[in-house]
């Protein structure tokens, strides 16, 4: 998944040994990750903790359809990762003005908060061949690429932090609920607009990642395939940093024209198309 | 005559031999007319191509003249007004390449022309990519050139195309004329191929490049209309061929720079059973795997260097003090460019003229406008 979604920047998901904004990213889909996945074992019934989320179950809603089904436990499986995901953050924390800490608690919660935005409700009609006399709704997780999806825009647009600041106001905070008044001091604009729980932050500048650097655990861009028909960041021309790119010729084989033969075939062509792939120098 | 012979003789062995003596020097001979571009203006060679044919009929201006090798000088001679077109074309390509480059760590510099020392200086020496774009804009610019020169008129010994006089169209028929793409084409084979001979990859790299510059400039020709009707309808209509503008072959070419494909050196050079033929050899990838370079591709077969520090033995300057972008991840944003040395910031007083007015009759007033511009250079 996290590669899913990062996959056409030039990071590869390696380091997060930096507080850069890929270091935001990876904390941030990983704690979702873990709210995901446990959200959806307590559905399945597959732990003994927890269960479907009941409390609405069987309340009466306004436009005449009921609360049931088994609405996903996301409350749970928030409180879950909460304990789980920050228990090594928080212990570090003790040691006074840790940013990066400060930095990784508060990426873990917006991942987190990304679930929660994202939940969604699904009906079921089940009056006569299907008509909507007769209603159910419960409340559903989104599907873990749209996480991904929304983390990568706030990854996009994710928040640079001057580190003295950001202790300061952090720690006058204490993480508290309420949202965080923080000056953000992306050099020049200084940003007065409070700082939402669900943005990333970081503390430093990435690197470029172009060049093969195993100190810092980057790969370089070398050998990546790139798009060379696109202006984005996937486009050969970003991607592989102004050094050009190659062509391969690749054979590509699929099955085509597919039809069923009574009885019981099917039957296929094999078509075989030749493509250009491109990677970087 | 047996003394001229010998020499002949001996030019000949010279000239096998010296691609082979392993010195990098020899190695772009065959680009030293690029020199034109900077052999004077366009007046000067314009009355240089009159008194030639009126008087002596070999003269040239001798800063041309030791640009060029004897079988140029002779397509010179051949063809009056081709000087013209060819430096005119030499000076489009060298402001297209530094158009094409200018946000890169290679920004094509140009040296001022000094005699027998080399245009775009030592780089050209290095078989790279950069070497393989500077030939084949080089030689599409001399194409595009001269083909455009022809139908202007200004060289004699060619005119307007006519030769597309075939099947039409529905509603339209050839007529007018078209820019002369096949004088062009073999008027920069034997002007700008004049230098490449040999059998070393170095030669057929350049063969190869040079060729693909004209490929890119004769496939973007483009059919232009014009309707005669009525008050401009168009119940008859005539067409003609027309030139691409040349920032569209910079920018194919350019294109053709970053997927470039490096070849293998061989000791087999050309294929078997076609060694007459100067044109016709296929260049083999560097990784088998890798497509095999098409007429279009440019080719080359060094690395090239990275261009961040000075490097007298390259001729390359360096990226220091050049501007950059803050806020481009691409190689323009200051962290390629700079190499990842930084970068300093000052902001400067740009003092511009602005808010012009027209007052009759007949002045343009404007004010002095003072901004604040943020620049950043490499350290």
């Amino acid at each position: 998944m996290l590669y899913y979604a990062v996959n056409t920047k030039e990071m590869n998901p390696t380091s997060a040994e930096e507080g850069s904004r890929e270091t935001a990213f990876i904390y941030a889909v990983t704690s979702a990750g873990v709210v995901h996945a446990v959200t959806q074992a307590c559905s399945l019934g597959n732990l003994t903790e927890c269960s479907c989320d009941m409390e609405r179950q069987g309340l009466p809603a306004p436009d005449g359809w009921k609360w049931g089904g088994c609405s996903d436990n996301i409350r749970y499986g928030i409180q879950f990762a909460r304990q789980f995901v920050d228990a090594p953050e928080k212990a570090a924390q003790k040691k006074p003005k840790n940013v990066r800490n400060l930095m990784n608690l508060h990426n873990n919660e917006a991942g987190r908060k990304a679930i929660a935005t994202l939940m969604r409700m699904q009906c079921r009609c089940h009056g006569v061949s299907g008509s909507c006399e007769l209603k159910t709704c419960w409340r559903t997780m989104p599907t873990f690429a749209q996480v991904g999806d929304y983390l990568k825009q706030k990854y996009e647009n994710a928040v640079q932090m001057k580190p003295t600041k950001f202790v300061r106001t952090m720690m006058q905070d204490k993480m508290s609920s309420r949202e965080l008044n923080i000056q953000s001091s992306s050099m020049k604009t200084k940003r007065q607009v409070p700082l939402g729980k669900t943005e990333l932050i970081h503390i430093h500048k990435s690197p470029n990642y172009c060049v093969e650097d195993p100190k810092k655990g980057i790969l370089g861009t070398s050998g990546r395939v790139c798009n060379k028909n696109s202006t984005g960041s996937d486009s050969c021309d970003l991607l592989c940093c102004g050094r050009g790119y190659n062509t391969q010729v690749v054979r590509h084989v699929e099955r085509c024209f597919c039809r069923f033969v009574w009885c019981c075939q099917v039957k296929c062509k094999t078509c075989v198309t030749m493509l250009d792939v491109h990677t970087c120098k | 005559m047996s003394s001229m012979r010998t020499t002949v003789v001996f030019v000949l062995v010279l000239m096998m031999v010296l691609p082979y003596l392993g010195t990098a020097k020899g190695r772009g001979r065959g680009s030293k007319w690029w020199g034109i571009a900077r052999a004077g203006e366009p007046n000067n060679l314009v009355s240089n191509s009159i008194k030639e044919n009126s008087i002596t009929n070999s003269y040239l201006d001798p800063d041309v003249h030791a640009t060029l090798r004897r079988k140029q000088r002779r397509l010179v001679r051949d063809h009056p007004g081709v000087v013209v077109a060819v430096a005119k074309g030499a000076k489009q390509a060298i402001s297209e390449c530094k158009h094409q480059f200018k946000n890169r760590r290679w920004n094509c510099p140009t040296k001022d022309f000094h005699r027998g020392r080399n245009l775009f200086g030592k780089i050209v020496d290095r078989a790279c990519r950069e070497t393989a774009f500077i030939y084949a804009l080089m030689s599409a610019a001399v194409t595009h050139s001269v083909s455009r020169a022809c139908s202007e008129g200004a060289i004699e010994s060619c005119t307007c195309d006519y030769s597309q006089r075939g099947p039409s169209g529905a509603d339209w028929e050839w007529g007018g004329c078209s820019d002369n793409i096949q004088f062009g084409v073999k008027f920069s084979r034997e002007f700008v191929d004049a230098g490449e001979k040999g059998r070393d990859i170095r030669y057929m790299m350049n063969l190869h490049n040079n060729e693909a510059g004209r490929v890119h400039v004769s496939t973007e020709m483009r059919q232009e209309c014009k309707c005669h009707g009525m008050s401009g309808s168009c119940t008859v209509r005539t067409c003609w061929m027309r030139l691409p503008f040349f920032r569209v072959v910079g920018d194919n070419l350019k294109d053709r720079f970053d997927g470039a494909s490096r070849v293998l050196i061989s000791n087999t050079g050309r294929t078997p059973g076609n060694g007459r033929k100067k044109y016709n050899y296929q260049l083999k990838p560097y990784n088998p795997e890798h497509k095999a370079p098409s007429k279009k591709d440019l080719v080359y077969y060094e690395n090239s260097p990275n261009f961040c520090e000075k490097n007298l033995k390259l001729g390359i300057a360096g990226t220091q003090g050049r501007v950059c972008n803050e806020t481009s991840i691409g190689v323009d944003g200051c962290d390629l460019m700079c190499c990842g040395r930084g970068y300093k910031t000052e902001v400067k007083e740009v003092v511009e003229r602005c808010a012009c007015t027209f007052h009759w009759c007949c002045e343009v007033k404007c004010k002095v406008c003072r901004t604040k511009k943020t620049i950043h250079t490499c350290l």
